[in-house]
Parts: structure tokens; C-alpha cells; sequence
């Protein structure tokens, strides 16, 4: 087995210096490719973000280092502002592209963490460390791959979930009168350890640390909440700041030793100073031991007290206060487990309606039940489910048709479904059929077979609606997401990948081709690669801000309307 | 008290139950599959198949309009890659040129499938490269492909429930398409006296006799009634190895033994149960997987992977031994 120790720090300024003042020290063993299967978890690599190269002045490098102990959350300082870019952006087009302008990369956020570059058992000058992190590197764990993005309720704070169990929190940087041009970007907020992973010792199975789904609770005072989950247990986390600390105890010296009470002869009182900003994160609740089998949604009501958690067979309806107890809404385990033929996909709650929630399944259909109806919602209100096209049916039929993400439209009176190859949009009060479909990559039909095969066919793809719902996003192969404007009925394929992404840059819009003859720009479809999947994006509540995960690279591209 | 005398040789039957299954699973591991655990066995095992896939063809189409051996050997090489490759979704369209170019054909849409369009399909071959398999032998592989999939699962962390639904499913329909088409032999269900158990008659018993015949292309399946679902193809990880018969009623037993001994946590021991009903554990995977240093828990739980493990037909005489004393017991 191979062990590298490596020792991480801050960097500010400039990459390569260092003030003795930034530096954390810690030292983690990498994760390592060679471990049986075993051990492979017990090890965190290194979490590393990488702005930009602006051109004339580097951004900074920030290297965070994951806590050592599973039990303890660390925090890190708040980093500072960006250096200001020289030269101006390029003008922009605002021809292509979907909505009122086109699409421009705001900001990159890498996640290298491989650090084979050091050597073994040696301490290593940091500054290699820093020189090394700001070029590219195309290699990452596989515990870096984001399994979940989420905007909050105001657009201000960004969280993803990767398999390794972590959760990094984006701020947006505030808007100032001198910077216009930096809007819209976001820095590494918090990052800490959501999920650890587990042995299940009755079935001898190991429970997955990834982070299956996050979502935020809507602000009620100072601190941020959210809730994550993953195949087993859902956490509440609380991400608060602290920016003053208490000085000047009676029997704590300053470096917080206990003093001699004899060598105390006044008394005085504590004061609060001001400190770097520190951001906390720490669980404040744990909602464990409900599910058997893996949860794959969880939404919060819009009653704020009260979320629902979806497994493949059950769904159970929480308290925020009460963790030992869970309402179970929704079963739909057969007597006979050999009768098994349809699971439990998705779930969400109304986002007005707080008795009314849509779960979706493996066949296909999205059932919409009401709780004030019965305690167990076994039977739906309304069941949603297009006929099936038989000039279409093939072997596959079922298995594109079954539906990987369900999510309510803002204003609450559509859902959007989204299936292997399209996404459909329903009206909640017609039930028969879609109102609206569009094909995301349509021309994979002709290759389910192969698909089948390496288990593309499998894939759970994500679906996100804009602010105003008039635009609906997802993902596809190829590091290629689509865009559909459902009132102008156009369509936009982008391609979030690292030879396109210059700051400021204008996504070009990408076209993949199906018949013979294929264009300058174009791909074919033999051409794609099937490894390089976006499943899953984000939009802001409000402005045309998108956040797009890349396997291990979230990309934020923004609408430039000038 | 008699009850109670009858309780307590139940508890001790009960464990002896595990241990002589484990044991008895042991011996026969080692007789039956001595070329090694884990995805090894899966893979010699696909190998088995393969090539009694390229037996299928030769013995069921007398006049063939293309070469045999090239088709097959694209089949081959597909399925070996699936196997090998399954878990790693990667780049795989390109991997067999020739398949791809099939697979347009194949499962197009308005798929085709009367006979007689299929001599069609054989006669309008693409330029160059054979004809198009026939519907039938794309069935077969893509059946071939799914059960490999459902037995090939990730060691040490749980199985996708939903992956493992649409792949039975996907089967399932398999089966009972050929079961319309009449290329499934209907076999008389086994020994009478076991109603309930009638339809769990093996569809793997049955194949695998299948398979040792010379020339035998489609399995036979029992019971082709569309009532009820063609077995549980789902819920058999080993695939075409292993009676489900003796342990669908070796679980039913367990279920009366749990209720009779009012068991605390009903829903615990059925969750147990079910979940092992529902998962697709390779057994030699767990079973290495536990000898190989994981941690294992309390001695029962322990043995739950294990009860999973569906008996061999060599043993299935003495499971049935087992069952009937159980019964006895219960009805005690």
C-alpha cells in the first residue's frame, strides 16, 4: 500500500508566498488508488479549489484541508478578495444562445486532488504544493465527483455534495459599484464532512458516504441550514459565522490554559473583538435508521417544519425537531418481493401546498398525493402517465421511460419529468399526457442497445427550472447540457468542459449530428463520450446564474445581457 | 411440557439449519465450482454460455445466408466486454463496429417481429458486413446480456435496487415473449404436494439442463401463464446456477418458524428476508468478502448473506428433508 503524506496550507497573494499566519497544517493521507476494496474510505484526499487564471494576476490558490477525525468539523478563514483583472472583457454577442444573451463562464472551480507529484514520507516545501495546484490537472479521485448541486432560496449560497461525503458551501462575492464586471461569482464558502461511510454489519454491505441530494431550509435568522443526505442517514447542518471572539477570561490566559486561581487578583470582564471571519459548520440534527433501502430525494415542505426523505420502496415524513420518529407516507413494497417490478424515483413536495407532494417511479409514472387524504398515502390523487407510442417500443421501452428526476415548477402549477432520452413538462390538472416534451438526445435511440450494455442506460440525469419557469435545463454525454425555452421553443446544446472555458468566454453552442454528412462544428454521435455525463445542475432562484457539474468540476456560467 | 420440550429442539434444529446449509453449500462450492470465487466464477461461467450460444445458431437455422462464425464472434466479443466492463460505463460504442452497425438494425424503431421479416433481414444485409442476426438471436443475447448483469454486483456496497428492478423487468418481458412465441418449452411443474412452490419451479434448473444438451438454444421455462410473473429472475443472482425451488421453500418455512417463535421484530427478520429476496449477492463475493476480514457481526446476522445462498440441486434432496421436518415441526 502506497501512504503519501503531504502538508497543505494557505496561500495568499501571489502563489508561492506564504505568511506564517495562513498556515493549518494537517496532515492527511491522500486517498490512494492501490487499497483493497476495504480500506479505501478511510482516507481523504486533499480538497483543493483553484480560481481562474485571470491573465496578468493569478487568482489565489486555496488549499483546504479536510479534518484528520470524523467527528470533528473543521472550519477555515474566509478568503480574501480576488485580485482585479487587468484589461477589460470582450464585447459580447448576443446572438446565440437561449433566453436574452448568451452564456459566459464566470468562474471554474477545480477539485484536484491527486498529489502523486509529492514524493513519499518527505515534508514537502509548500510552495511546490501552490505552483503544482495552479496548473491543470486532469486526474481527480473518484470521490471527488459532485453528486449534487443546490442553489439556496436567494441565490447567495451554493452547495455541493461530492462521493466522498463532502459538502462545499459557494458564496456569492458582493456586488460593488467599482467592480461591476464580477458579479456573479462565487468563492469557496465552507466546506466540511457531511457523511462518513458505514459497515452495515447485519447484511455486510457497506452504506456509501456520497452525498445524494442537499437542500436548503429557507433563512430564518443569521445561520444558513440545510439538510444532506446519503443512502441512509439525512443530516441537518447548521453554517453559521462567527466573527468575534470572546477576550479576556478570568481562569483562562489567552491561549485558553487554566490559570491559578491564586495568581488572580482582578477580576474583569470579557469583551468581545473582532476576528477573521470563521465559518462553522456543525450538525445539529441526524435523522438516521429510517430507511432500508437507499434514499434518492428529500424536500422540504414549505411549511418549514416538517421534510419528506424517498427511498426506492418508502417515503417517510420527518420533523425537523423529532429524529427518532418518522412518519411513513408512502409504501410501496409488495407482500411478495418477487413481485417487485416498479421503484420509487423521486420526490418532491409542492412548493405552495404543503399537504400535497409527486413521487415518480421506474415505470414512468408520477403519482401526486395529497396527505389530508389519508396517514398513509398509499393511494394517489392524480396519476400522471403518457400512453405509450408502440411504434417505439423496443426492449428499452420500460427502462428510458423511467423517470430520474421529478421537480415542481415554481409557481407550482407544473412538474417537469425527466426520462432517458426526453423531458416532459405536465400540467397538474391534465393527467393523460404531457403538455409540453422535449427531446434531449434523441438520436441515442438507436443505440440503447450499446448503452444497455455499459450501463449508460442507467443514468439519472437532473432537470432544473429557471426563476420565471419559462426556461427548463438538463444534462446529457459528452459534458454537453441542454437548454429549452419552452415560450420562443428553441433549444441550446453548451458543452461545460475545460478547452472552452476561458474567463468570459461566450459558450459556443454545440450540435451533434446524425445523418452522414457532418458539419465544421458538429460531432458525431460515434464521437461522444459517454463518460463525461452532466447529471447535475442548478439555477438561481432568480437570475440567470446556472451551476453545471462536471464530474469533478462545477462550472458557473452566467446570461451576459448587456 | 411438551410445547416447550418441542420449542427448544426447534431453536437447536433451527441453528443446526444454518450451519448444516453453510456447510452443505460448502462442499458443494467446491465440487461444483472449482474454478474459483468471486467474478471469476462469473466470468468462466459466461464463458460457458458463450459458447453454447455459438452452438445455438448451428443447431437451430439450417440454410444460413451468412457465416456463422463472424456473428458469433461479435456476440462474443460484445458479451466478454459486458462482463469484463460492466460495472464502468465508458466509451463502448466503438468498441465492436460491426455490432453497433447491427444494433441500428436491431432494435429500431417499429422493431420487427414475424418470422418471416426476419428472412427479410437476413436477405438485406448491409453491404459489406453480414447480415442482421436474426430477432430471435438478439432476444437471446440481450437476455444473456441482463441475466449477467443482475449477477454481476458490486462486492461490498449495496446493490441498486432501481438497476436491478428494470433489468428483471426487462427479462421478464424476454420470457414472456418467448413464451408467446412458443420457442419456450413448457415443462410439467416438479414433484406435486408443493402448490405454492409450483411456480417457483427454476427457471435455471430447467436452463441448465437446458444447457447441457447438445444444440439447445432458448431455455424452457415452466408456466408460461401471464398471471403470474415467470418466475423471479430477479432475484437470482446466481443466474443459471442454483435451485430457487428448495430455497423459495426453505424461505417460507422460515417465515412460519419466525412466526410461530412470535419474533420481537417481525418487520426486522421480513426486512432480513426480503432484502436478501431482493438483492443480487454474489455469494462467493460475500462469502470471501466475510472470510477476507470484514468485519462480521453477531453469529446469526452473520449467516444471513449466507441464507441467501440458494442451495444447489445436489442438495436440494436434503433441503427437502429440512423442510419437511421444519414442517412438522410448525405444526406442532
Amino acid at each position: 500500500m502506497v501512504t503519501l503524506r503531504c502538508q497543505l496550507g494557505w496561500a495568499k497573494g501571489m502563489p508561492g508566498s506564504l505568511t506564517e499566519t495562513d498556515i493549518g497544517p494537517s496532515v492527511v493521507s491522500p486517498l490512494d488508488r492501490v487499497t483493497p476494496p476495504s480500506c479505501k474510505r478511510q482516507m481523504m484526499g486533499p480538497l483543493s479549489f483553484i480560481t481562474m487564471n485571470w491573465g496578468a494576476c493569478p487568482g489565489h490558490t486555496m488549499v483546504l484541508q479536510p479534518s484528520e477525525r470524523h467527528n470533528r468539523d473543521w472550519s477555515h478563514g474566509r478568503l480574501g478578495p480576488w485580485c482585479s483583472p487587468t484589461g477589460s472583457p470582450a464585447p459580447l454577442s448576443c446572438e446565440t444562445g437561449c433566453g436574452e444573451g448568451s452564456w459566459i463562464l464566470v468562474c471554474r472551480l477545480l477539485v484536484p486532488t491527486q498529489v502523486s507529484l509529492l514524493s513519499m514520507e518527505e515534508d514537502i516545501d509548500t510552495r511546490k504544493i501552490n505552483n503544482s495546484f495552479l496548473r491543470d490537472h486532469s486526474y481527480a479521485t473518484e470521490a471527488d465527483i459532485i453528486s449534487t448541486v443546490e442553489f439556496n432560496h436567494t441565490g447567495e449560497l451554493l452547495a455541493t455534495g461530492d462521493k466522498g461525503g463532502r459538502v462545499v458551501i459557494f458564496q456569492r462575492e458582493q456586488e460593488s459599484k467599482n467592480q461591476v464586471h464580477r458579479r456573479g461569482e462565487y468563492n469557496v464558502y465552507s466546506t466540511f464532512q457531511s457523511h462518513e461511510p458505514e459497515f452495515d454489519y447485519l447484511k455486510s454491505l457497506e452504506i456509501e458516504e456520497k452525498i445524494n441530494k442537499i437542500r436548503w431550509l429557507p433563512q430564518q435568522n443569521a445561520a444558513y441550514f440545510l439538510l444532506s443526505t446519503n443512502d441512509k442517514t439525512v443530516k441537518l447542518w447548521k453554517v453559521s459565522e462567527r466573527d468575534k471572539r470572546p477576550e479576556g477570561y478570568n481562569l483562562k490566559d489567552e491561549e485558553g490554559r487554566l490559570r491559578d486561581p491564586a495568581t488572580i487578583t482582578t477580576l474583569r470582564v470579557p469583551v468581545l473583538r473582532p476576528m477573521d471571519l470563521m465559518v462553522e459548520a456543525t450538525p445539529r440534527r441526524v435523522f438516521a435508521n429510517a430507511h432500508t433501502y437507499h434514499i434518492n430525494s428529500i424536500s422540504v415542505n414549505s411549511d418549514y417544519e416538517t421534510y419528506m426523505s424517498a427511498d426506492d420502496l418508502r417515503i417517510n415524513l420527518w420533523n425537523f425537531e423529532i429524529t427518532n420518529q418518522s412518519f411513513n407516507i408512502v409504501d410501496i413494497k409488495p407482500a411478495n418481493m418477487e413481485e417487485l417490478t416498479e421503484v420509487i424515483t423521486a420526490a418532491e413536495f409542492h412548493p405552495h401546498h404543503c399537504n400535497t407532494f409527486v413521487y415518480s417511479s421506474s415505470k414512468g409514472t408520477i403519482r401526486l398525493c395529497d396527505m389530508r387524504a389519508s396517514a398513509l398515502c398509499d393511494r394517489h390523487t392524480k396519476f400522471f402517465e403518457e400512453p405509450e407510442d408502440p411504434s417505439n417500443r423496443s426492449f428499452f421501452s420500460e427502462i428510458i421511460s423511467s423517470i430520474s428526476d421529478v421537480k415542481f415548477s415554481h409557481s407550482g402549477r407544473y412538474i417537469m419529468t425527466r426520462d432517458y432520452l426526453t423531458v416532459k413538462v405536465w400540467d397538474l390538472n391534465m393527467e393523460n399526457r404531457p403538455i409540453e416534451t422535449y427531446q434531449v438526445h434523441d438520436y441515442l435511440r438507436s443505440k440503447l442497445c450499446s448503452l444497455y450494455e455499459n450501463d449508460c442506460i442507467f443514468d439519472k440525469f437532473e432537470c432544473v427550472w429557471n426563476g420565471s419557469d419559462s426556461v427548463i435545463m438538463t444534462g446529457s454525454y459528452n459534458n454537453f447540457f441542454r437548454m429549452f425555452d419552452r415560450n420562443t421553443k428553441r433549444d441550446v446544446t453548451l458543452e461545460a468542459s475545460r478547452e472552452n472555458s476561458k474567463p468570459r468566454a461566450i459558450l459556443k453552442p454545440r450540435k451533434v449530428c446524425v445523418g452522414g454528412k457532418r458539419r465544421k462544428d458538429e460531432i458525431s454521435v460515434d464521437s461522444l463520450d459517454f463518460s463525461k455525463k452532466i447529471l447535475h445542475t442548478a439555477w438561481h432562484p432568480s437570475e440567470n446564474i446556472i451551476a453545471v457539474a462536471a464530474t469533478n468540476n462545477l462550472y458557473i456560467f452566467q446570461d451576459k445581457v448587456n | 411440557m411438551i410445547w416447550r420440550g418441542t420449542f427448544s429442539l426447534f431453536f437447536v434444529f433451527f441453528f443446526n439449519f444454518f450451519f448444516q446449509r453453510l456447510f452443505i453449500f460448502g462442499t458443494e462450492r467446491e465440487t461444483e465450482h472449482e474454478r474459483g470465487r468471486g467474478r471469476e466464477r462469473g466470468r468462466h461461467r459466461i464463458g460457458n454460455r458463450l459458447q453454447a450460444l455459438s452452438h445455438q445458431p448451428r443447431a437451430r437455422h439450417g440454410a444460413r445466408t451468412h457465416r456463422p462464425r463472424d456473428r458469433d464472434l461479435a456476440e462474443v466479443g460484445r458479451l466478454t466486454d459486458c462482463a469484463t466492463q460492466a460495472p464502468h460505463p465508458s466509451r463502448c460504442l466503438k468498441r465492436v463496429p460491426g455490432v453497433a452497425v447491427l444494433q441500428g438494425r436491431m432494435f429500431a424503431r417499429g422493431l420487427k417481429r414475424k418470422s418471416s421479416e426476419d428472412a427479410e433481414d437476413a436477405d438485406g444485409g448491409v453491404a459489406g458486413l453480414p447480415a442482421a442476426p436474426s430477432y430471435t438471436l438478439q432476444r437471446q443475447s440481450l437476455l444473456d446480456m441482463s441475466l449477467v448483469k443482475l449477477q454481476l454486483c458490486h462486492m461490498l456496497v449495496e446493490p441498486n435496487l432501481c438497476r436491478s428492478v428494470l433489468i428483471a423487468n426487462t427479462v421478464r418481458q424476454i420470457q414472456e415473449e418467448m413464451t408467446q412465441d412458443g420457442t419456450w418449452r413448457v415443462v410439467a411443474p416438479q414433484a406435486a404436494g408443493r402448490a405454492p412452490l409450483d411456480r417457483l419451479v427454476s427457471t435455471e434448473i430447467l436452463c441448465r439442463s437446458g444447457r447441457e444438451q447438445e444444440g439447445e438454444g432458448d431455455c424452457p421455462l415452466p408456466d408460461p401463464a401471464p398471471g403470474q410473473a415467470p418466475r423471479r429472475p430477479q432475484s437470482s443472482p446466481w443466474g443459471l446456477d442454483g435451485s430457487r425451488e428448495g430455497r423459495g421453500g426453505f424461505q417460507k418455512s422460515l417465515d412460519h418458524i419466525f412466526e410461530t417463535l412470535e419474533n420481537k421484530t417481525p418487520g426486522s427478520v421480513e426486512e432480513l428476508f426480503s432484502d436478501v429476496d431482493s438483492s443480487y449477492y454474489d455469494l462467493d463475493a460475500v462469502l470471501t468478502g466475510m472470510v477476507g476480514g470484514a468485519p462480521t457481526g453477531p453469529g446469526l446476522p452473520a449467516f444471513a448473506p449466507t441464507a441467501a445462498a440458494p442451495p444447489s440441486s445436489t442438495c436440494r434432496s436434503d433441503l427437502g428433508e429440512l423442510e419437511h421436518t421444519v414442517e412438522i415441526l410448525v405444526e406442532t
